[in-house]
């Protein structure tokens, strides 16, 4: 691994940070809003947060996100 | 009938799963299977049989307009909402979920909620609060039992063809039919992979040239090296620096359809627990795993027949010394067995046995006995008794509060002793961690209780509670008896 792909990865990392602040937040505020607990919307905001933290963790593997 | 299995993993959890894929299209030719995996990885499923559709997670158009410097939140969704509503409407019938992992168990929660509730699914899903939701008892029993350092000996091919509810047959493991490989030499040879996806399982490069050295004056067949572009530098390492004349560096220059047809070819597979040795099982390519690092080779290991596993903890143990390799190598190349110390492949459960000692099987025997009924363990230590022992006391004690929180009790006054119980069941656990499996069973199961009204979850804790209750008792009884045996009579002494 060089050093540019590092610089890389961790820009990559720290901007999809900044996005699951965001999505995070915006999931909060869709939550307050709706009635029921869980509509296709609010499970949309739940798999995107969810996707983000797998790269953030770069972990994908079954046997360690379990 | 229509069916969409998610497998989320990495490139070896696909090839995996191909012994069930072959294995349910072998009973239900006509049901149409539909295979999601990441974008990533899709490139596996060339030279798999029987998926009839394979669909691509494409994560890197979901997430791309969320790495700019203006993040555009709304794009990624509707990205992803597009993609999950598309899969959606291929109105499935079943949805199996193979993955284990977080975020599948939500994909499959949004299609459980897109087909209004109508789908049937398997695997791990969630709750309509949000929480991990486990229906089938085989995903319960990975939650609970599987993973490195879990006392776990089924493979994960069985597990996979489990979830699909059906028995494998030797014949699953099999792929498509592929054109051979061109290489520049004729008769037998071994391919040989030295680096596996991540550095902990990996052969270290010092290592693999001194097997290649001592393998010098016992072989004279051609070793091909393989691996992906990443693995050139250590691939030119063994080039240069090891003697054995006959190395062929195919490393980074073959696709995956093509590493399959080479390793079709071969007539021995070497390397560490990778996708590359999870492709040798389904080309019945013979293969030597050299197991370290993180990993449980009950669940990932080779399944061709005359395969062989030398296990260690990491590299520098002396049982993955060169010399035992290169002997193990030297045996298999002659269709010997290796008689260096390690496992090989049977067609029972577990599908690994030591050639050399006698395994401590107790957690794996607990296993059986609480999930498949079987005998319970033969030998116990007093230390097990004592913590079986003050497991069934804390969990009475817990029965008789959740009693009498049904008798009219206020929970609320309650939840300071139940949650001390649950410090003592760690405690225990900590103390005596051959009664972690108990402890794993009875938290999964603890888990898998789903959201309800007080009543309900009440009735339905106090269930798990009851089934650890007859457990406990069994077992106690089961250590009394070994331990009477076991302990030496007077005369015995004498």
């Amino acid at each position: 691994m060089n050093q540019n792909h590092d610089d890389s990865m961790e820009t990559l990392s720290s901007y999809l940070k900044i996005a699951l602040g965001q999505i995070k937040k915006a999931q909060t505020l869709y939550n307050e809003k709706i009635i029921h607990e869980q509509d296709i919307r609010s499970l949309s905001y739940q798999i995107l947060s969810e996707l983000i933290m797998e790269q953030i963790q770069n972990e994908n593997s079954p046997l360690t996100t379990r | 009938m229509k069916i969409a299995l998610l497998q989320l993993a990495r490139i070896g959890d696909i090839y995996q799963t191909a012994p069930a894929i072959n294995a349910y299209k072998r009973l239900y030719p006509d049901h149409e299977i539909h295979f999601i995996v990441r974008h990533k990885f899709s490139e596996a499923c060339q030279g798999l049989k029987n998926i009839d559709c394979v669909i691509e997670l494409p994560t890197k158009e979901i997430l791309s307009p969320l790495v700019q410097t203006q993040t555009d939140l709304l794009s990624s969704l509707s990205c992803l909402e597009n993609w999950l509503m598309s899969l959606a409407q291929n109105q499935y019938d079943l949805v199996v979920n193979l993955s284990f992992s977080p975020l599948s168990s939500w994909i499959t929660r949004f299609l459980e909620k897109a087909s209004q509730e109508t789908l049937t699914t398997v695997g791990y899903t969630r709750t309509t609060d949000g929480y991990l939701r486990i229906p089938d008892d085989m995903s319960a029993y990975v939650y609970a039992q599987c993973g490195y350092n879990k006392p776990n000996r089924f493979h994960l091919n069985e597990i996979f063809g489990t979830l699909l509810e059906i028995d494998l047959l030797p014949e699953d493991w099999s792929k498509e039919d592929l054109p051979p490989y061109s290489l520049p030499f004729e008769g037998p040879f071994i391919a040989l992979q030295i680096k596996a996806s991540q550095e902990h399982k990996s052969i270290p490069t010092g290592k693999g040239i001194q097997i290649l050295n001592q393998l010098k004056d016992s072989l004279s067949c051609p070793i091909v090296l393989l691996g992906g572009p990443q693995d050139l530098k250590e691939s030119e390492t063994i080039i240069h620096s090891s003697s054995y004349p006959h190395l062929v560096n195919l490393t980074g220059q073959t696709s995956l359809k093509e590493t399959f047809s080479l390793i079709q070819q071969a007539s021995l597979f070497v390397g560490p627990d990778s996708s590359l040795q999870n492709m040798a099982s389904l080309t019945q390519t013979p293969t030597l795993l050299l197991s370290a690092g993180h990993v449980n080779f009950y669940e990932t290991g080779p399944r061709a027949p005359g395969s062989f596993v030398i296990h260690a903890s990491d590299f520098t143990d002396p049982v993955l010394d060169p010399s035992r390799v290169s002997k193990a190598i030297v045996s298999m190349m002659n269709s010997e067995a290796p008689s260096v110390e390690g496992f090989f492949l049977t067609s029972s459960i577990p599908c690994y046995q030591s050639n050399q000692y006698h395994e401590n099987h107790f957690q794996w025997d607990l296993l059986n006995y609480i999930y498949r009924g079987l005998q319970a363990p033969e030998f116990y230590s007093s230390q097990f008794l004592l913590a079986v022992e003050k497991l069934h006391d804390v969990n009475t004690f817990i029965i008789e509060l959740l009693e009498q929180v049904q008798t009219g009790s206020d929970l609320k006054e309650k939840i300071i002793f139940l949650e001390q119980a649950e410090d003592i069941i760690r405690t225990i656990e900590q103390l005596s961690p051959d009664i972690k499996p108990i402890v794993s069973w009875y938290r999964t199961e603890k888990l898998r209780i789903g959201p309800g009204d007080q009543n309900q979850v009440l009735e339905n804790t106090l269930h798990v509670h009851r089934l650890l209750d007859l457990l406990t008792k069994d077992l106690e009884q089961h250590c009394e008896q070994s331990l009477i045996k076991q302990t030496p009579t007077q005369e015995g002494i004498l």
